[in-house]
């Protein structure tokens, strides 16, 4: 599966970022399942923005313990420079930005992708007697740049990570 | 899980910004011991409830601003800080003066790290009070992670359990004594059978936590786990029982004194009743002296009176106390403190007279409601009963009282230009 729902940081969305604030970055590795040749060459990379410091930092210690977690200060131009050598096309990375742009379409292709494995994981992990002719409307949830599912049936709420989705 | 970093202390820094690296110490009632000490201080070693006489000469030392109980000040604040929290969250239950649950269930959308972040900034902009932000699945997860986040996120003030290796780490680095409902005893006994850790609980066969904790251990460890088992109090509960004491400023052996200071506390047990809408079966009346005197003769006694109708009158709670006062004062002791207890409390609404007695339950109401309304507008103790006046020599030791900035309008904060 080469579903991947964030937009790969580019130099345009560096300067959007500068001009809302967004000053500070925090990276971290993206753990996908996926079978492109290209993309399993490289490491995949994922930035978070942020327009307050302390918030980075939150984010920052979640992760700490991840070999590409660093807290990336915009208007630095040491960090800058940085950033734009893994940025180039004969980097070993791919660096993707956790900016969803269009979060409705985004839940729309879960749902359709992951269909089938979601009913398998609410058979196992729900006591509910849930119908497969119900429709379910999942929702993504983006924490510390990990992406999890929201599965609300009834009174029922399940959040997992899409991750162990994937591995239904 | 929202709390107020060293509350006391806090509300005291909000009106003297003077104080604001200095390290401050609040102390309890009569000026006893320290009950709520900044960082500053706490770097200095003064420990959680240490008397004050104890650590005098490291306060002259040190510089370190001490100051009286002022819970007027603090419940104010406190109110502020809440009706702050609960405009974030469709529902909250407030479980102290400075800590409060905050229900982030409904908040799917929600971005639950950039609300904390909102959280801690509004209150602080809008109050002036710091607060540190734990958020778990489950409220004693919570409360772990709040503290969590004091000792090691001191910077953020956040700690955010949202993955589950997250919970790990924080359960790992949680001793079993600091987890919240674990008491000394129970904290010795899992200590001796092998529990270092939060994690070693939460692990712990389900067999066994029945047997040794009972199913108010197992509740609690199926929440260390991550599922929520503890009701949520969105809606405060009733009181069961009401006590209204407080030991006296310095030793009392007048019998007049005592009477006037337990005819206060009746009155305060009464409004209370009255606020909740109950009403008291039974009163308990307590008088003893200071047990850490020596020097002293020692005198403990109570009494339990049962009322002739349930009532929350001002009038006959007094009449009853005062009644188990005389039953049980002797003279020639020094007595140190008084206090009275309301029990066997019954909703109000469903009082009935006595045939025999004399006061009509109607009559007293509306006397009351009146008494209550006209005190509310033209301050506390305008209207009292006689047994109430006097010089209130009784009164706490308070050397080093703030002023109620926001509850006296005499005592409003001024600033002076420069």
């Amino acid at each position: 599966m080469n579903f991947i729902p964030f937009e790969k940081l580019t130099h345009a969305l560096i300067d959007a970022f500068r001009k809302k604030g967004k000053r500070w970055l925090v990276s971290q590795t993206l753990h996908l399942n996926i079978n492109d040749c290209a993309l399993m060459s490289k490491t995949l990379i994922l930035t978070t923005h942020y327009d307050d410091r302390g918030m980075a930092s939150v984010h920052h210690q979640a992760v700490m313990d991840d070999r590409y977690a660093c807290v990336i200060d915009l208007e630095r131009d040491i960090h800058m420079k940085q950033l734009d050598n893994i940025l180039t096309n004969d980097s070993r990375y791919i660096v993707f930005s956790s900016l969803i742009r269009n979060r409705e379409r985004v839940e729309k292709q879960v749902t359709e992708i992951y269909k089938e494995k979601y009913w398998r994981y609410l058979q196992q992990h729900s006591k509910a007697g849930i119908s497969p002719s119900k429709s379910l409307r999942p929702s993504l949830q983006l924490i510390f740049g990990e992406l999890f599912v929201v599965l609300k049936y009834g009174a029922e709420t399940l959040r997992t990570k899409l991750s162990d989705i994937e591995k239904m | 899980m929202v709390d107020c970093n060293s509350f006391y202390c806090s509300c005291e820094r909000l009106f003297n910004p003077a104080l604001a690296k200095r390290p401050v110490i609040v102390l309890s009632n009569n000026d006893g011991c320290a009950v709520s000490r900044t960082e500053e201080a706490v770097s200095l070693g003064i420990a959680m409830g240490t008397p004050e006489f104890m650590i005098y000469e490291k306060i002259r030392e040190n510089n370190i601003a001490v100051f009286s109980s002022n819970y007027t000040l603090y419940q104010d604040i406190s109110e502020r800080v809440m009706l702050t929290l609960g405009s974030f969250v469709p529902g909250m239950e407030i479980y102290s003066i400075d800590e409060a649950f905050l229900d982030m269930h409904d908040l799917r959308y929600e971005d639950l790290l950039d609300l904390s972040t909102r959280i801690k900034k509004t209150v602080m902009k809008n109050i002036g009070i710091p607060v540190s932000v734990g958020i778990a699945p489950t409220k004693t997860l919570a409360k772990m992670a709040n503290r969590y986040a004091k000792k090691k996120h001191r910077d953020s003030g956040i700690f955010y359990a949202a993955t589950p290796a997250l919970v790990d780490e924080m359960l790992e680095g949680t001793e079993v004594k600091d987890v919240w409902g674990i008491g000394k005893q129970h904290a010795a006994f899992l200590k001796s059978n092998g529990f270092n850790t939060a994690s070693d609980l939460a692990k712990a066969p389900d067999a066994w936590i029945l047997k040794h904790l009972t199913v108010v251990g197992h509740r609690l460890v199926t929440e260390l786990r991550g599922i929520p088992s503890i009701q949520w109090q969105f809606v405060p509960q009733k009181r069961k029982n009401i006590t209204t004491s407080r030991s006296f400023g310095t030793l009392i052996a007048d019998k007049k004194i005592i009477t006037e200071a337990l005819g206060n506390h009746a009155a305060s047990c009464a409004g209370k009743l009255r606020n909740q809408n109950s009403a008291a079966q039974k009163v308990h009346v307590f008088l003893q002296t200071n047990p850490h005197r020596t020097q002293d003769q020692q005198y403990l006694r109570s009494i339990t009176l049962d009322l002739p109708v349930p009532c929350n009158d001002n009038a006959s709670i007094i009449k009853a106390a005062l009644k188990g006062l005389d039953l049980i004062y002797r003279p020639g002791y020094n007595y140190k403190k008084v206090g009275i207890i309301v029990m066997d409390l019954v909703p109000d609404n469903t009082l009935q007279s006595a045939m025999f007695h004399p006061n009509n339950l109607h009559r007293l109401k509306s006397l009351m409601q009146t008494v209550d309304d006209i005190n509310r507008m033209k301050g506390k103790e305008t209207v009292r009963m006689g047994v109430q006046v006097g010089e209130k020599k009784y009164r706490l030791r308070a050397n080093h009282l703030s002023k109620h900035y926001t509850t006296n309008i005499n005592e409003l904060p001024e600033i002076n230009e420069p």
